[in-house]
């Protein structure tokens, strides 16, 4: 009689917990993406400054970057009425139109009602001598290039009650990370970026952001920690 | 007719409603009642300006220019060899008109023009940004200091600016306008209102008897007017605020409705056109003469001898209406 043999039993296989984040370290001026304590994507990014002594501020002072424990909320063009070149969302169509008794530059809004209203506050010339300063050439472009916070800007909050959704009472950070409409030209020019600090938000580059994006880094609900101005970055993620 | 402009889709300037209001208006012409005189130019003006002690200047961005002599006869259409003009400048002897780059970053053209309007000579530069004409010399400005036009199309070394006073993080993005008086030079910044550079607007005399004047979110270029410098303020640009030149002091204030577009009218008069037309003494602002013009909004507005020039948002036409002389 044959010996039964036990069956061996399969190996117990872990199901994979994919634990991702996204880490800031403004003092080392490190953006870095981890998928299991793996190092995805890193890149240089500059956080806020603190504002220098004895020299005068108009509006908004230089701040450091807030650390903490955050989650990212969103990933697109950002808008606000706060700086007028970025009232508009960079991609946005422009175009030239008469309108009383001169040439004004128009935006297209995407509403039936209104499908084009004029640029409020900045001139034609004004307009012009922005992209001449940008990518050399003195026009109207025909899309809007000019927002402070470049093409794309990251959001998060802090998730008060850990349920990774901004829920009532939980706000979006005014801190966020974003490139400039100068590092934006200067890629798209095919020239070398030099990143300067910012006002407490996080810049990058815009290479570097696509990089991010498409590694996943900037999804929605995924945790984004800023360090402390003074915490390297740990030798493992070197 | 003009709501039908303004609706017009955006894409292309609408030169069929252009040329229809012009056609209104050469219907009407000439309305010369009270010695007021009408001109449709055959474009839309960019800009205007007083040349040659009593000529008007029209122009376009696109290259089109028209004289009007001091006989008030208009000259032909001229178009320059330039595809955009990025700012023109009257001098003594004519005027100095610079052209966009036509590559990124590439040189620009300025050239100078007679009377007349024919070209007298021409300069290449490289990264100019604006032309600034004083009693003796003529310079391309450039993001870093200014360039002598010399004679030959020769271009001299680049003077750099006078390093900045104030404690500010960085210097500003953009290069100044220049305005002179006597000796002195006054450099004056627009409000760099992007976020990154953000700056106020302000005007400042270097060196010893320095200042230094900020005016807040101005995009507007200040008018230098004898003595006297006059810059508008405000949110909506609606203040005008006079100082002296020499100190930087200011001399007077005054709220206006509007945004109202000014000129400089002689050493001591300020042309003020809101809604109508004033002529103000300096450096007080106090009114010496007002006209009333009707409902529309003067956009547009440059001193002559005898006229004040002006166009309105609802008209494409540039209207002469008689003003007191300046010796008057």
């Amino acid at each position: 009689m044959a010996e039964l043999k036990p069956r061996a039993t399969p190996a117990f296989k872990k199901p994979a917990i994919k634990r991702q984040e996204l880490h800031f370290y403004p003092g080392a001026r490190q953006l870095i993406w981890l998928v299991n304590d793996e190092v995805k994507v890193k890149a240089e990014a500059w956080g806020g400054e603190s504002p220098i002594p004895g020299f005068t501020y108009s509006v908004m002072p230089p701040r450091q970057t807030t650390p903490g424990k955050y989650v990212i909320h969103s990933y697109a063009p950002y808008r606000t009425k706060t700086w007028i070149w970025s009232t508009i969302a960079w991609g946005t169509r422009i175009s030239v139109s008469f309108d009383k008794g001169e040439e004004k530059v128009f935006y297209e809004t995407g509403q039936l009602s209104q499908p084009w209203k004029p640029v409020e506050g900045i001139t034609k010339a004004q307009i012009e001598s922005n992209h001449l300063a940008l990518y050399g050439t003195y026009k109207v472009p025909e899309t809007w290039v000019f927002n402070d916070f470049g093409a794309m800007s990251v959001r998060y909050f802090k998730d008060l009650n850990n349920n990774k959704k901004l829920d009532k009472g939980e706000t979006l950070s005014g801190e966020m990370i974003h490139t400039t409409p100068g590092d934006e030209a200067r890629t798209a020019r095919s020239m070398e970026v030099s990143l300067q600090s910012s006002h407490g938000c996080i810049h990058v580059k815009p290479n570097d952001r696509d990089r991010f994006y498409r590694a996943g880094a900037f999804t929605k609900g995924n945790d984004f920690i800023i360090h402390g101005y003074a915490e390297p970055v740990p030798e493992k993620y070197l | 007719m003009t709501a039908a402009i303004a609706n017009a889709k955006p894409g292309t300037t609408n030169y069929c409603a252009v040329a229809f209001f012009g056609f209104i208006s050469l219907a009407t012409l000439p309305a010369l009642a009270d010695g007021v005189e009408h001109h449709t130019p055959p474009f839309l003006p960019t800009g205007m300006a007083m040349f040659n002690t009593d000529s008007l200047l029209v122009w376009r961005d696109d290259g089109r220019l028209q004289i009007r002599d001091g006989k008030g006869v208009w000259s032909a259409v001229v178009q320059l060899p330039m595809q955009k003009i990025m700012q023109i400048r009257p001098d003594a002897s004519g005027l100095l008109a610079l052209g966009a780059p036509e590559t990124p970053f590439g040189p620009s053209l300025i050239i100078a023009l007679d009377p007349a309007g024919k070209e007298s000579e021409r300069w290449s530069v490289a990264g100019a940004w604006d032309i600034t004409v004083s009693a003796d010399a003529r310079q391309a400005v450039t993001l870093s200091g200014v360039r002598p036009l010399l004679p030959q199309a020769a271009v001299g070394a680049e003077q750099a600016f006078p390093k900045w006073a104030g404690k500010r993080p960085e210097n500003p993005q953009f290069p100044p306008k220049l305005l002179y008086w006597e000796a002195a030079t006054i450099y004056c910044h627009p409000a760099d209102l992007s976020m990154q550079h953000y700056a106020p607007a302000r005007c400042e005399r270097p060196g010893a008897e320095g200042w230094i004047y900020e005016y807040g979110e101005s995009m507007q270029a200040p008018v230098a007017c004898g003595p006297w410098l006059v810059v508008n303020e405000g949110k909506h640009q609606e203040q005008l605020t006079v100082l002296e030149m020499a100190t930087g002091k200011i001399r007077s204030r005054r709220k206006f409705h509007s945004h109202p577009r000014i000129a400089c009218a002689g050493e001591d008069q300020l042309a003020i056109a809101e809604r109508s037309l004033e002529q103000a003494q300096l450096p007080a602002l106090n009114s010496t003469w007002h006209a009333s013009i009707g409902k529309d909004q003067i956009i547009e507005l440059a001193a002559l001898p005898r006229y004040l020039a002006y166009r309105t948002e609802k008209s494409l036409d540039v209207i002469l209406m008689p003003s007191p002389r300046r010796s008057d």
